[in-house]
């Protein structure tokens, strides 16, 4: 059960590149993994909340000398999110598709890349982590540049050199965390007691974890590679990023974080602290300048994982809890957006802001869905973005960091800014004269709507109720060090 | 000691050279410049694991471990994986160099900056 979602899908993509060469068939195929990976994620989610988490060891190894997954309330809270992402952009996909894609391995590639990031989520062994962040980067850079553009090509290559020297970074810092204690398993090394001597160097080796899981997760001074890249994609690619990618870094921070780090935290807050201000800052700025619809959105994805950093540096039960709230609520509506700006490509030909218009008039229910989806990245009530935000200034208050509440709120302002500037260009102002327009078949109309109301949808049930019982179930599991510990290491297997 | 001492030296040029050739503007220092520090952290993690000769980790028969002072086989276990993973992405790496040297038309990194508006 738990091994399913690394299994289903890259046994998905085995089949998927059996399909090579008929696309129709390998669509509805994709379609069908897609569907099945949603299922196992749901039943998993409900069996860990009715259940408590399930482990399991690999090989029949015995923890911590084998390789152990375990799948509780964080890990399986972040699949459901993937596949709750994953499929809506999956059905956006049809809409867009036209062989191009296909022959260039496009469905085969994003189901490895979910085996990665589900392998991520579930492990408790550092190195293995490290692989299957492997695993997730190697696809990632394949979707990133699949047609070959040259801005996909630059934005591209800034990704890859980023994203390798962080590789190596993480694997100083498991080589080294070995060396000094010498186990990699994450609940081994959370009841180890480290000799006062060596703390030093536990605190050093956080320092590099903390560092690989910044340039992953795009914190400030080494965030540049998300906006290069990710506005250059294929439209879905594009979506699957902004939602998925950069979870997995701030995951592998709350993860390590609450349970390695504890004793490191010494470190670990005010550097996550000073790291995540400028973060929102610059990110949020970066995107009031912007003239094109997916780099303002690139860019705000840079803000709010200053967000998720903030709450996560704040730490304790209120921050924790906001940091998981936050991931959720941004896969979900920032993907949104991505894939409404892929609509707007399609129905307008262009994403540069200046050549589109008159969406407001010509496609009412696009408009709509597109307000209700930027007014919850902006922080309305009662969207998936108020509880968020509302979450996380609450906990920065109750942890005494006036100055951060202030700049989140601050930071929420002109993320509104930029939200209204991308309706007044797009969606209100009259379409320009040369901008070229296309009529939708009705097939291709449910295949762009019905992603952005699933989208709308859930962004709104997340904001209306059933986040707080969720985000609190999620940080229950995590806050306790000795629950994981039992269940990774106590063998209690199913 | 010494032959610790002298390992941990050939990692810090390793990774001295690596940085220094990856601030280069060129693309392919860059790159050589990477997979040096890929060398660099493998055989870190080979020294900070502990460097034993001579005594292979097979438990005689009649005990049931490998002798104390053994040399670590997880440590070379993780060096295999890192350097298999490591030839793959590099290969992706040198393929994707040659595609950016050939659609921009430079190996200058600072020229690199040209901002396509349109797909």
């Amino acid at each position: 059960m738990i091994l399913l979602p690394v299994v289903l899908p890259l046994f998905a993509a085995a089949m998927l590149m059996l399909l090579h060469a008929r696309h129709r068939a390998q669509r509805l195929a994709a379609l069908a993994a897609h569907a099945a990976y949603l299922v196992v994620a749901v039943l998993l989610f409900r069996s860990v909340l009715r259940d408590g988490p399930i482990a399991a060891s690999l090989g029949g190894w015995p923890p911590p000398f084998g390789i152990a997954f375990l799948a509780d309330a964080l890990s399986s809270t972040m699949m459901l999110l993937t596949a709750v992402v994953a499929f809506p952009i999956a059905v956006f996909s049809l809409a867009l598709a036209d062989g191009r894609w296909e022959r260039q391995g496009y469905h085969p590639l994003v189901q490895v890349m979910l085996a990665g990031v589900s392998g991520a989520f579930l492990t408790t062994d550092l190195f293995n982590l490290f692989v299957w962040f492997e695993v997730t980067l190697i696809s990632s850079f394949v979707l990133l540049t699949l047609g070959n553009r040259p801005a996909q090509i630059q934005g591209g290559f800034k990704y890859v050199v980023l994203n390798l020297l962080s590789s190596v970074v993480f694997l100083c810092a498991a080589g080294l965390l070995y060396g000094t204690t010498g186990t990699l398993n994450l609940a081994d090394l959370a009841q180890r007691r480290i000799p006062a001597e060596d703390l030093w160097l536990i605190g050093l080796i956080g320092v590099l974890f903390l560092g690989t899981f910044s340039i992953k997760s795009a914190l400030f001074p080494l965030f540049f590679w998300l906006p290069a890249a990710y506005p250059t994609p294929a439209a879905p690619v594009a979506a699957l990023f902004a939602g998925v990618l950069t979870k997995v870094g701030v995951y592998a921070i709350l993860r390590t974080g609450s349970v390695f780090f504890a004793e490191a935290s010494a470190v670990w807050t005010p550097a996550l602290l000073a790291l995540s201000v400028p973060t929102m800052v610059v990110g949020v700025f970066g995107a009031i300048v912007q003239t094109d619809w997916r780099r303002i959105l690139a860019f705000h994805s840079v803000s709010q994982v200053g967000y998720m950093a903030a709450a996560a540096g704040i730490g304790g039960k209120a921050g924790i809890m906001a940091a998981v709230l936050f991931m959720v609520h941004h896969g979900l509506v920032k993907s949104a957006l991505f894939v409404a700006a892929g609509t707007g490509w399609r129905l307008g030909g262009s994403y540069r802001l200046d050549r589109l218009g008159g969406f407001a008039r010509s496609h009412a229910w696009f408009a709509a869905l597109f307000l209700v989806l930027a007014f919850s990245l902006a922080g309305f009530p009662p969207s998936s973005g108020f509880a968020a935000k509302l979450a996380a200034i609450m906990a920065a208050l109750d942890g005494g960091y006036g100055w951060i509440a202030a700049t989140m709120v601050a930071t929420g302002l002109f993320t509104l800014y930029s939200m209204v500037k991308i309706w007044n260009e797009a969606f209100w102002k009259p379409p320009p004269e040369a901008a070229s327009h296309r009529e939708l078949g009705r097939g291709e109309r449910i295949l762009l709507h019905a992603p952005l109301a699933w989208f709308a949808a859930a962004a709104l049930a997340v904001g209306l109720g059933w986040s707080p019982a969720l985000a609190s179930s999620t940080q229950a599991g995590m806050q306790d060090r000795d629950a994981y510990v039992q269940a990774v290491l106590g063998g209690k297997s199913r | 000691m010494t032959v610790e001492l002298l390992f941990s030296l050939a990692v810090g040029v390793l990774f001295a050279s690596g940085l220094y050739l990856m601030l280069r503007r060129t693309v392919v220092r860059l790159l050589i410049g990477l997979s040096l520090i890929g060398n660099a952290a493998n055989l870190l993690i080979f020294v900070s694991a502990g460097l034993r000769r001579g005594v292979p980790p097979i438990a005689p028969e009649s005990a049931s471990a490998p002798p104390l002072q053994a040399a670590d086989p997880l440590a070379q276990a993780l060096i295999l994986t890192a350097i298999v993973i490591s030839f793959g992405v590099l290969g992706f790496a040198l393929a994707l160099t040659d595609r950016t040297v050939q659609t921009t038309g430079t190996d200058d990194l600072d020229r690199m900056t040209e901002e396509e508006p349109e797909p």
